[in-house]
This record gives C-alpha cells, sequence and structure tokens, in this order.
C-alpha cells in the first residue's frame, strides 16, 4: 500500500510487475516439455563442480580399455542416456589432444556407496610436448564428463551429468567458466541413471565399475590461443554396499549426524539451528525454518550452496528427508554468533520412494550442509538436530 | 513424476510470465532471463517433491533465479579477467548507460548497477524486501547488503528520481524530501 496517496508509485514499486507486462514477457511461455526433458535427465543428479580436492592421479589410455559390447537394444530404455549404447570403445573413440599434447583422466568414487548419489571426482591431466619449452602454464576448463557404470561388463547405468563433448563439439562451446591450471579437478555428487528404464535408481548391491569421459579446453595467459581435448580413464571399481543396509535401516542411522554435532568431534566452525517445525501431514512438503551459526571465535568466510540436506528419522534410523540443492555457491561471512538462514525442505515421503507417505508418528528431523574450508574444499559438515515433529494422517 | 510434472505445468502456466519479469529485471536481457527461468525450473523439479504445491515451487524458482545470476555474475566476473586469452567474446560489447535516456525506464536504469548491485535493489525495492531479508536471500552479510544498497540507491535516485518511502539506509543520499 503507497502509505503517501497524494504522491506517484515510484515505478520501482511496480517495476516486478511491470516486467511481466513487458512484450518480451507477454511473448515468452515456458517450454515446458523441454524443462520436462532436462528435468528427466537431471533428476536428483548434479554437474560436477570444480574443486581443488587433490586426487591420485593414474594415467590410463584409451588402448588400455577392455572391450564391452553394449546391452541388447530392447534393454536400453528409449529415454536412457545416449551413453547407455555405447561400447567403452565409443566412449574412447574420440580421444586425444592436438599437436603433440598428451591428455589424461583419471576418475575415482570415493569408498562405498550405500545409496543416493555417487561421489565422482576426476582429474584430467595434460602434459606439453616434450620439445616444446612454454612460455606459460596452459589454464583449462571441462566442457562435460560423461561416466557410465559397467557391471560385469555391461553398461547398466549412467552418472547424470552434463556429458563430454566430441572436440568438434566442444571447439563450437561459449565458454563461460573460470581457466584454472591443471590438473583439472572435479569432484561432486551424480546421480546412477538406469539404462533399462532411464530413470534414477539405487544399483543392487555388488561391484561395479566406473569408466569416465571427460572434454576439456585450455588457453595460454601470455600467448592465447584455444585447444581442446577428451581422454578417458581406466576403470574404477565401485562396491554397492549391501541391500539390508537401505532396506532394514533405512536411509542409514543418524549416527554420523550426532557426530558433527559435537563441536569437540566435529572440527567446522558452524551450528545448525532448525526451529521445530508444525505437525505435518505424511506426504506433504516440509519446509523447515534453519540457519547455520558461527561457533567460532573469530570472524569466518566460507561459502556453501545455501540449501541444507534434510534428513526424517525414527528411533536412530533415518526414514526420509533430501538430498540439498547442489548448484548455487553463497558466500558466508559470519562473526561470532553470527547466523543466517539456510534453505531447508523435503517431502515427508519414505526415502527411496517418491511418494510413499511417512506414516503418522513422531519423528525427529536433522539438518545438514558442507562448507567451503577454503579453495572450494566442501569438507566442513555441519548438522543440526534433532527437532521433534510430528508426522499427521 | 505425475504430481510434480503437474506442478509444473501449472507454475508454467500461471506464473511463466512473472517468473520471466523476475530474472528479466536482475539479468537486463530477455534471453539471459529466458535461460535462468529455464535453469532454475530445472533445477528446481530435478529433485523430486511430492507435496510440492505452486506456491512453494514458485519460492523455490525465485531463488533459484537469484542465485544462479548471482552465480553467473560471479563467474563472468572472474572470467572477464581472463577471457582475453581466449580470443573473441561472442558477448557484445554493451554501454549499460546507453539505454537511459529518452526511453529511460527502470530496466535501463538497473542496467547500470553492478550484478550484486542490482539484485540488491531488486529485492528490496521491488519486492519490498527488508534489508536482513535481502541480506539471507544473497547470502551476505547485512552490512554488505546495505553498502550495495548504498551504491545502488545512489544511481537509481540520480536516474528515477527519490526511492521509494521507507528506504532508511538510503534515505541521507535523498535531499530535499519531506513527509507529511
Amino acid at each position: 500500500m503507497n502509505p503517501f496517496p497524494d504522491e506517484p508509485r515510484h515505478p520501482l514499486t511496480d517495476a516486478l510487475d511491470a516486467a511481466a507486462r513487458t512484450p518480451e514477457a507477454e511473448a515468452y511461455e515456458v517450454p515446458v516439455e523441454l524443462v520436462r526433458r532436462r528435468v528427466g535427465r537431471r533428476r536428483a543428479g548434479r554437474a560436477l563442480g570444480v574443486s581443488a580436492v587433490a586426487v591420485l592421479v593414474v594415467v590410463g589410455t584409451a588402448s588400455a580399455l577392455p572391450r564391452v559390447l553394449p546391452r541388447a537394444v530392447e534393454e536400453v530404455a528409449a529415454d536412457a542416456p545416449p551413453e547407455c549404447r555405447l561400447t567403452l570403445e565409443d566412449l574412447a573413440s574420440d580421444d586425444g589432444a592436438p599437436d603433440g599434447w598428451t591428455a589424461a583422466l583419471t576418475a575415482q568414487v570415493a569408498g562405498t556407496v550405500a545409496r543416493g548419489d555417487w561421489p565422482l571426482s576426476t582429474s584430467f591431466v595434460l602434459e606439453s610436448p616434450p620439445t616444446v619449452s612454454l612460455v606459460s602454464p596452459p589454464l583449462g576448463w571441462t566442457y562435460g564428463t560423461s561416466a557410465v557404470v559397467l557391471r560385469d561388463g555391461d553398461v547398466v547405468a549412467v552418472l547424470d551429468m552434463f556429458g563430454a563433448p566430441t572436440r568438434e563439439e566442444a571447439s563450437r562451446i561459449a565458454v563461460d567458466a573460470e581457466p584454472l591450471p591443471f590438473p583439472l579437478v572435479t569432484e561432486g555428487p551424480a546421480a546412477t541413471v538406469d539404462c533399462a528404464t532411464g530413470e534414477p535408481v539405487t544399483l543392487p548391491a555388488g561391484d561395479y565399475e566406473v569408466v569416465a569421459t571427460q572434454t576439456v579446453g585450455w588457453t595460454f595467459e601470455k600467448v592465447g590461443g584455444t585447444f581442446v581435448a577428451r581422454a578417458t580413464s581406466d576403470p574404477t571399481r565401485v562396491t554397492v554396499g549391501p541391500d539390508a543396509d537401505v532396506t532394514s535401516a533405512g536411509c542409514g542411522t543418524t549416527e554420523e549426524l550426532v557426530s558433527l554435532t559435537d563441536p569437540r568431534a566435529n572440527p567446522a566452525p558452524f551450528a545448525i539451528e532448525i526451529d521445530p517445525p508444525a505437525p505435518t501431514a505424511g506426504g506433504e512438503f516440509l519446509a523447515l525454518d534453519a540457519r547455520v551459526v558461527s561457533i567460532a571465535t573469530a570472524p569466518v568466510s566460507s561459502g556453501f550452496t545455501g540449501y541444507g540436506r534434510v534428513a526424517v528419522a525414527q528411533d536412530g534410523v533415518i526414514v526420509g528427508g533430501e538430498s540439498a540443492m547442489p548448484e548455487p555457491y553463497v558466500s558466508v561471512d559470519l562473526d561470532p554468533g553470527e547466523s543466517f538462514p539456510v534453505i531447508a525442505g523435503a517431502p515427508l515421503v519414505a526415502c527411496g520412494t517418491d511418494d510413499t507417505p511417512l506414516p503418522p508418528g513422531d519423528y525427529e528431523v536433522w539438518v545438514m550442509a558442507e562448507f567451503d574450508s577454503g579453495g572450494g574444499n566442501f569438507d566442513w559438515r555441519a548438522a543440526g538436530g534433532p527437532v521433534p515433529l510430528e508426522i499427521t494422517e | 513424476m505425475a504430481d510434480a510434472d503437474d506442478t509444473l505445468a501449472v507454475l508454467a502456466r500461471d506464473r511463466g510470465r512473472a517468473l520471466f519479469g523476475y530474472a528479466y529485471l536482475l539479468a537486463g536481457d530477455a534471453h539471459l532471463a529466458e535461460d535462468l527461468v529455464q535453469d532454475a525450473l530445472v533445477r528446481t523439479f530435478a529433485r523430486r517433491r511430492s507435496g510440492f504445491t505452486p506456491d512453494d515451487a514458485e519460492a523455490y524458482v525465485r531463488r533459484a533465479i537469484l542465485t544462479a545470476f548471482l552465480d553467473g555474475a560471479r563467474r563472468r566476473g572472474r572470467w572477464a579477467a581472463v577471457r582475453h586469452l581466449v580470443g573473441s567474446t561472442s558477448e557484445a560489447v554493451r554501454d549499460p548507460a546507453s539505454g537511459v535516456g529518452t526511453g529511460l525506464d527502470v530496466r535501463a536504469a538497473l542496467a547500470t548497477l553492478a550484478p550484486q548491485e542490482r539484485a540488491a535493489a531488486v529485492l528490496r525495492w521491488c519486492e519490498d524486501l527488508t534489508v536482513p531479508e535481502v541480506a539471507a536471500r544473497m547470502g551476505l552479510a547485512d552490512g554488505t547488503v546495505k553498502r550495495y544498497l548504498s551504491t545502488a540507491g545512489r544511481k537509481l535516485e540520480a536516474l528515477l528520481g527519490p526511492l521509494p518511502d521507507g528506504t532508511d539506509e538510503v534515505a541521507p543520499l535523498t535531499t530535499g524530501r519531506s513527509r507529511p
């Protein structure tokens, strides 16, 4: 309401409405089908984010790859990612680098995967020809990464990421990225997409292998120019934990969350506070009021996505919740005791399902977030909770 | 998937233009606004969200638009320092003040601001959020937001006249204005 009715409304006051009535807005329609297709590809997944985390680099070459035959076409869903239909030779067929340069990629999935997104890290190494004396080191960026999941020689799933373009395609892509020194390291969770259904999937327990292909570009600080290379990793083994970890214990236990709330055991300078939520019906979306609080004794600068991961638990077993939104990077500069909000929410459905409401009862809620400890290393983790939650009919 | 898809369809039909307008004010460019809206929708709906109403979704999408805009601006800012090394750029060089003149409007005025200033200004004076709310949305300290708003306020007042009432953080910048 304008408290000064005799004064004309300021144009900024009506700017949002006006912007929605511009000719551009009037002509605009959300490309719903395109969004649906992109959502289908990226559901529960994320593109890898660049970080400075070092991983063991083992040079692999395409020639070392075992030949893997594609699965029978009828076993691959029509809308499955195209990598489901590739052999490893196909995947590596465009590998190479110009003018005597050597490119190599290492892929690694840390630890045993229980469920949810896979923590894939890659390292792209670039070596100059031995006869070349560089005036300045190459600075590179990543165009995309494709990764397939193998079991018994079959491509059974792919990791949902921005796929690696061919070198020719990459040479035509406009770049909007910060060039970084080599090796180019990427790290982050990626969802597994089932080749048989085209949908995100929690793979059955067992041993798998991951092979990644990555396309990168680089330039030189003092010379300029743009160059493109692509490389495929050796297979790296991944173990998916037993189903019992998923079914009988829900989505894990709260043991780790409990430890994160202990400042004596957790070096992160943050804690997370959560306001107890109102009773909420099973299946409804639970929006939490949460905030990260600095427990440091001096000002601290960090960053995170702005979103927290929600865990709904009962008797120490996580039975529902949702991963954090992965993409944005929000800088946080907090004085001791200062706080700012964490966006946290989740549908109250059983974990591992899309729409099975959690039954009525008394639960507890946790929120966890990962923070940048410096240089893009998200190895500070903070948790808040438990706070009680009553789920109603 | 049906619930989320229906929510997407409803949101796109009923609020698509409003979301575009929000992105348009932030970005100042229609094509970039389209990209921001589309990317924000994908980010929001890529997470399965049963029981997600269009209102819930719109709040998430708006946040995603803002964070994508700020994140993109941050990356472009860092990239700008070295992008000349990669040769020509497809982005046309734009004089931010060129749109200000006889066709003066809010978007042209906002285009004179740096991305963070523009985001703060849109949230504060177009969305009518408080400074702490703006700070929370942008993930910044209150003081940082006040600094952005102070700078933005000076520029906007020079182009659009005194800012809306209740803008205490820049009130000293407005001289000769009296309230009843």
